[in-house]
């Protein structure tokens, strides 16, 4: 099949973390073309050297050039006057799908970066913000009150948040009728090309893919959401990280005003409940984030938690514990990273006789970006703190040291006897799932994905509580054999929840299924001409262009599990398979 | 659950009937100033309120506790103010300077140069001053702008400025307009320092353009106040060395339509300079390109010889025809142009932070 890959950044290199994964997938799915969609890439960006392995095209999100004028020019101003309604109209938000869709055809041409940024849409947006219903800017008093510089800087930013919609990528290739969904299946020119050429010589962009992959939330969404209205390509959606609970943290932080604010935020929430509804399958990176997205409007039958695999899993456990014992501190030095906890915690564990000797090394991120705000009080206060409680005694070495973050994260593992997550925000999943890699113990505060991630194989304690915190970390380190049997639990679960084969594995399965189900169409009323590829659809393909009863494709009806690779299936075969789905 | 402290525990009291309450006089900023529910329970959950604490305030989950609170808590956004964005405007002085300094040095360098008879009038030397006024006027020119576009504003306004040096009233007044170049530089980032306060206290477009109605006036009034006194300057200073050295009364461009067409190429000038700095590059070009076609035509039906045809030291009366090509080829370009401006420069869309990205 051809997979295009969305993603909302630049080219992704195999350093990055999403390249990474990127990458990893790409290579544990040898059998799939993928094609990059990368939003944030430019014209300018060089290509990554050589192209990452399996991967078949890379392209850009930069705008097409073209000028709106006319009719075009006048439907596109209804439809983004729809669409900024459904914004700031609680009442309206229904309209918002529709309204975008409507945006796109009206762009389709070219032009639409330019006119959002004219003074006409300016115009709407402020005549919108005037509106009686528009409640969602409102407050008490005039701090809320729109000003003309927020509409200009909403504006500026919707037109950067729409900018896709304006991409180069869903024009079908020359000649094609628009709504075709199959271009190879009549007799296209670029359809006699070589089948593997990675010189990007098959043209087609969006219209000529099978599936699409949203490789993480947000504005990476919105081409699989144009190619399913546009072409009936079905959408998978992976978020790692919960983007729109970013996206609200983000923001309070952000130097906009609240009208701002509030129209940015119903935009990536309504976008979000789009992409949920719209999509075939969503997969989170743990359970904990798919209530977000059930809440949002995703139907749970459709959501399937796939963990991210980390490469790391093969390597050898972290060796021999350290002489002097020590507990591993590691997260953002933040109020909510915990840092203040743990100190307290640790002071009570030095208390103990038995455990006078452990030391704590912290391995504290610092965003480089705040250096004056909330962040760097905090952590002047836990060095403070750090020096009341554990006043530095000549001689002895000091009972707390500050490392920095690390290069590496195994020298945080190498260091410590015990590793210990203390934050009130959990830690990212791979995080915890890298320390249990380590082979040490895990202690970690049960908030986030922690307890589904660590589970049996560490120790969970309740946030914000330094006793229990204490108790959990002295009655490790007490008992040299629950260390080793739980360092041993963690790193084999971990090794069976992050390892890369599972997750390329699960994507396979899922990819297929979610073709088998949906229903081909296009496929259909072409008749089953005969393909110029015989091999470059699946079965599953053919199953469901076969067996389709009409009516809406459900993803809720499990099918049985696939065969792990796709077996090619000439098109004369096609009923053979669909029997054989029948009896399955 | 074993006990807790401060963190997520109802205490005693009242709370025990209301459990929320705690929990909101805790996050009562946060509630105040969220502008949808999903934003306090994304803070709550990075305070360490998950589902299943969520069970001890008698909510299923976060969602239900934060809409709780959004609904409980009035807005007060107020509580909440963004410190409006400083003006990159403010520092205007040193460009400004330095553009006019940069296109003074070449008009001086010629002057000299032909004080001290080391330069002829002729083409070269017209072209390398004009090169010379270019490459000022695109170092000058302000950061963030297109590449193209930065080209045809730096050619242009050599050309603008050229046309009174190597010909026109001579090179006194030329100069004066060189120097002008960093009084429009001066007076443009002054109009959108202006702009940008504006912005921010506006409450629609209407009240903006109300607010900005007075401004491009007296950014006009005040270049031209700029522009004559510099012009004044240069030419006492020349006239105190023609006294000096012998040459009995000569009043160099002395009168009126020399003052006329200094001043129409002022303008004309500033409102290319205003155009540049609002975001206006296209409109900037063509108002060049038109000023420079105007003044070509003017000369072409006065019959003004080309000005690099005119021997040093003669005084051809084809200069007079030369200084009225220059009129009229300026001030009808002015007469068009202010009107254009006038509308266009009241818009907000024209004051907009960043030049847009290049969309190509």
């Amino acid at each position: 099949m051809r997979i295009a890959l969305l993603t909302e950044s630049a080219f992704p290199r195999a350093k990055s973390a999403e390249g990474g994964w990127c990458d990893r997938l790409t290579r544990g799915l040898p059998e799939h073309e993928f094609e990059m969609y990368a939003l944030g890439a430019t014209r300018r960006d060089p290509l990554p050297e050589p192209l990452p392995d399996r991967l078949f095209a890379l392209r850009h999100g930069a705008p097409s050039a073209g000028m709106l004028q006319g009719r075009g020019r006048r439907r596109a101003l209804t439809a983004y006057q729809a669409l900024v309604r459904s914004l700031v109209e609680p009442g309206a938000a229904a309209e918002f799908g529709p309204a975008l869709y409507a945006l796109a055809e009206a762009g389709r041409g070219g032009g639409l970066p330019a006119l959002l940024r004219s003074g006409a849409a300016l115009r709407l947006l402020e005549a919108a913000w005037q509106e009686p219903g528009a409640v969602a800017a409102r407050g008490s008093g005039s701090a809320a009150e729109p000003l003309v510089r927020d509409a200009l800087v909403a504006a500026d930013l919707l037109e950067r948040c729409l900018r896709p919609l304006s991409a180069s990528w869903y024009e079908p290739a020359d000649g094609y009728p628009r709504r075709l969904r199959w271009p190879w299946a009549q007799g296209a020119p670029s359809a006699g090309g070589p089948a593997g050429g990675r010189s990007g010589g098959r043209s087609g962009g969006l219209a000529a893919v099978d599936l699409c992959h949203a490789v993480d939330g947000g504005l990476a969404v919105l081409p699989g959401l144009l190619a399913k209205h546009f072409y009936g390509i079905p959408l998978i959606i992976t978020e790692h990280s919960l983007h729109l609970r970013e996206r609200a943290r983000g923001y309070r932080s952000a130097p906009y005003r609240r009208p701002v604010r509030a129209l940015l935020l119903t935009f990536f929430r309504l976008l979000a409940r789009e992409g949920y509804q719209q999509a075939g399958l969503i997969t989170p990176g743990s359970s904990y984030d798919q209530r977000w997205q059930i809440h949002c409007g995703a139907d749970p039958a459709a959501i399937r938690v796939v963990y991210e695999g980390t490469e790391n899993a093969d390597h050898p456990p972290v060796g021999a514990e350290p002489e002097i014992p020590a507990l591993a501190w590691s997260g953002p030095m933040e109020p909510h990273g915990g840092l203040d906890t743990m100190l307290r915690a640790f002071a009570e564990l030095r208390a103990e006789p038995e455990h006078a000797e452990v030391r704590l090394r912290v391995h504290g991120e610092t965003s480089a970006v705040d250096r004056t705000g909330p962040a760097e009080e905090y952590q002047d206060h836990c060095r403070r703190l750090a020096r009341e409680l554990f006043p530095a005694e000549p001689g002895a070495p000091a009972a707390v040291c500050f490392e920095g973050r690390p290069a590496r994260l195994r020298t945080v593992h190498e260091g410590g006897t015990v590793v210990v997550f203390s934050g009130t925000e959990g830690p990212p999943p791979t995080l915890l799932a890298e320390a249990m890699l380590s082979g040490r113990p895990v202690v970690a505060t049960d908030v986030g994905a922690a307890r589904e991630v660590v589970g049996p194989a560490g120790l969970l304690v309740p946030a914000d509580d330094p006793r229990a915190l204490a108790t959990a970390c002295s009655a490790l380190l007490a008992d040299q054999e629950r260390r080793l049997r739980l360092g041993n639990a963690g790193r084999l679960r971990a090794q069976e929840l992050y390892a890369v084969e599972p997750a390329a594995a699960a994507f396979r399965e899922l990819y297929l299924e979610l073709v088998s189900h949906w229903p081909g169409q296009r496929a259909a009323e072409s008749g089953l001409r005969v393909a110029c590829r015989p091999f470059s659809r699946t079965a599953e393909a053919w199953v469901a262009a076969e067996s389709r009863t009409g009516g809406q494709p459900t993803t809720a009806d499990r099918m049985p599990p696939r065969p792990a690779a796709p077996r090619p299936v000439a098109v004369g075969a096609a009923g053979a398979a669909s029997e054989e789905a029948g009896a399955g | 659950m074993s006990e807790r402290r401060g963190g997520a525990q109802p205490r005693g009291g009242t709370s025990s009937a209301d459990p929320v309450h705690d929990l909101l006089e805790r996050h009562l900023p946060l509630c105040e100033t969220a502008v949808h529910p999903l934003e306090i329970a994304a803070e709550l959950e990075r305070a360490g309120i998950g589902p299943g604490t969520a069970g001890r305030y008698r909510h299923a989950d976060v969602f239900s506790l934060a809409e709780e609170l959004f609904a409980r808590v009035p807005r007060r956004p107020a509580a909440h103010r963004v410190p409006p964005p400083d003006s990159p405007w403010r520092r205007r002085a040193v460009p400004s300077l330095l553009a006019a300094l940069l296109c003074l040095m070449p008009c001086a360098a010629l002057l000299l140069a032909r004080r001290t008879g080391g330069a002829e009038r002729g083409l070269g030397v017209s072209l390398t001053v004009v090169g010379l006024l270019a490459l000022a006027a695109a170092a000058t020119s302000g950061r963030g702008h297109p590449f193209l576009a930065r080209f045809g504003y730096a050619l242009g306004m050599a050309g603008l400025l050229g046309v009174g040096v190597s010909g026109g009233a001579g090179l006194p007044v030329a100069a004066a307009l060189a120097c002008g170049l960093g009084a429009a530089d001066w007076c443009a980032r002054w109009f959108r320092h202006i702009g940008w306060g504006h912005l921010g206290a506006a409450r629609s477009r209407a009240e903006f353009q109300a607010r900005m109605r007075p401004v491009l006036p007296v950014t006009v009034a005040l270049f031209l106040t700029a522009l004559s006194a510099l012009t004044f300057a240069a030419l006492a200073l020349d006239r105190r060395r023609a006294a000096a050295g012998g040459v009995a009364a000569v009043v160099v461009g002395a009168d009126g339509s020399v003052w006329a067409a200094q001043e129409c190429t002022g303008v004309v000038l500033l409102l290319v300079l205003l155009l540049w700095h609002c975001g206006r590059h296209q409109a900037a070009m063509a108002g060049l390109l038109a000023g420079l076609a105007a003044v070509g035509v003017a000369a072409a039906a006065v019959r003004a010889a080309p000005p690099w045809q005119f021997a040093a030291g003669v005084r051809s009366p084809a200069i007079p025809a030369f200084t009225t090509a220059a009129l009229w080829g300026f001030g009808v370009t002015a007469a068009l142009l202010l009107p254009y401006a006038w509308v266009v420069l009241l818009r907000p869309e024209s004051h907009r932070a960043a030049p847009a990205d290049e969309v190509d």
